[in-house]
């Protein structure tokens, strides 16, 4: 066998190690192909926009005991509940409509400390939280979950992603 | 599945010209590459399916590509999809088709390089911590001998530098890989990375055969 045989071959054996030790996960290409179905070509992000921000005080004190924001995109909404948990601690209540599975990424890219980001899912309720991160700004970005998306459907939007917003 | 690094290659590589072996190989038929070739110009022929086929060709390429930067799996699911849609918002641009599944492997490589940068490196993970996931369809008995020597190659590979790692790792997976932009991601000069990938080869083999394993 030639040297290059040889390298042809221990590389064929990585590779078969590889796809065993770290395999594709299941779905991911059923995945892509849902996320390209419904791909307008345009936009890759749907900007969901600020539509309400209430608060609610806590009695007579008079603090902040949450606060409701509501953004919406064409079709979706989502409403989000700050409450706070003292020490620059936050909790967020989230609930999405229609209701659907999201994967849900709070991105702290501009936060100092906690760098990265948040992930969770919602219910196919459309129902999530995170149940304590730091005050500061943040992005919210939902995807819908590609198993709920109909490989031939053309309507869901990908990402839909709110302005910065303040914890 | 083949491994084939052809001719033409960025580096110039002398294995690609040792034509005769190929009729040795023991998978013979089109590469993954030239599937994906095939596939892109009836994707943009307008053949249904055609993207079914191309996706799930090169989708399990693109993962072990981009799990060769050391994102971890949510990460790496990310940059696969990100890649797609750049691919199907970029298709215009793309001059010539049969590059199609180099043009992939390069967004993909781009894309984790600038995820895993952004990442605090508590959150880029090495290999050593991946879970080990058993192919379902095997039997016991194959399941046993193959992890024996999986194990043993796998801590061999582990034994070697993070460089070498992930240079085996591109060009196990990727048949005709761009040398100068793995030299620019890998901070390695373009003509010391064919060079670079036979002495990390070579080091496997003895660290194997020292380890009482196959070279």
């Amino acid at each position: 066998m030639t040297p290059q045989e040889e390298d042809r071959r221990l590389l064929t054996r990585l590779r078969a190690m590889w796809e065993r030790r770290d395999p594709v996960p299941d779905g991911l290409a059923r995945s892509v192909l849902a996320v390209l179905a419904t791909e307008g070509l345009d936009e890759e992000y749907a900007m969901l926009t600020l539509v309400a921000s209430t608060d609610r005080l806590a009695g007579v004190r008079g603090g902040v005991e949450s606060r409701t924001l509501t953004f919406g995109s064409g079709e979706v909404t989502v409403m989000l509940r700050v409450s706070p948990l003292g020490d620059r601690r936050r909790r967020l209540d989230g609930w999405i409509t229609p209701s659907a599975a999201y994967d849900v990424r709070l991105d702290r890219r501009g936060a100092a400390g906690e760098a990265g980001e948040l992930r969770t899912t919602s219910t196919p309720l459309g129902r999530f939280e995170i149940a304590d991160v730091a005050a500061g700004t943040v992005t919210l970005r939902l995807l819908a979950v590609a198993a709920q998306v109909p490989a031939d459907d053309g309507v869901a939007p990908l990402w839909l992603t709110t302005p910065p917003l303040t914890l | 599945m083949e491994t084939t690094t052809r001719a033409g290659d960025a580096a110039g590589d002398a294995r690609g010209r040792a034509g005769h072996a190929d009729a040795a190989r023991e998978v013979p038929g089109p590469s993954t590459w030239d599937v994906a070739a095939t596939a892109f110009r009836s994707w943009r022929d307008g053949a249904p399916g055609a993207m079914d086929e191309l996706v799930t060709a090169m989708t399990p390429v693109l993962w072990h590509v981009v799990r060769a930067y050391g994102l971890e799996r949510g990460d790496a699911q990310d940059v696969v999809q990100t890649t797609w849609l750049t691919l199907v918002r970029r298709a215009e641009s793309i001059a010539d088709p049969q590059a199609v599944a180099a043009w992939l492997t390069t967004t993909a490589r781009r894309e984790a390089w600038r995820v895993a940068r952004r990442r605090a490196p508590a959150v880029v993970v090495t290999d050593d911590v991946l879970e080990f996931f058993a192919d379902p369809t095997d039997s016991a008995e194959q399941q046993a001998v193959r992890h024996d020597t999986d194990d043993l190659l796998w801590r061999c590979v582990r034994s070697l530098s993070e460089r070498c790692r992930r240079l085996l790792r591109v060009v196990a997976f990727d048949d005709r890989p761009d040398y100068a932009r793995i030299s620019r991601d890998l901070g390695m000069a373009v003509g010391s990375i064919g060079p670079t990938r036979g002495r990390c080869l070579a080091r496997l083999r003895q660290t194997l055969l020292a380890a009482g394993g196959a070279p």
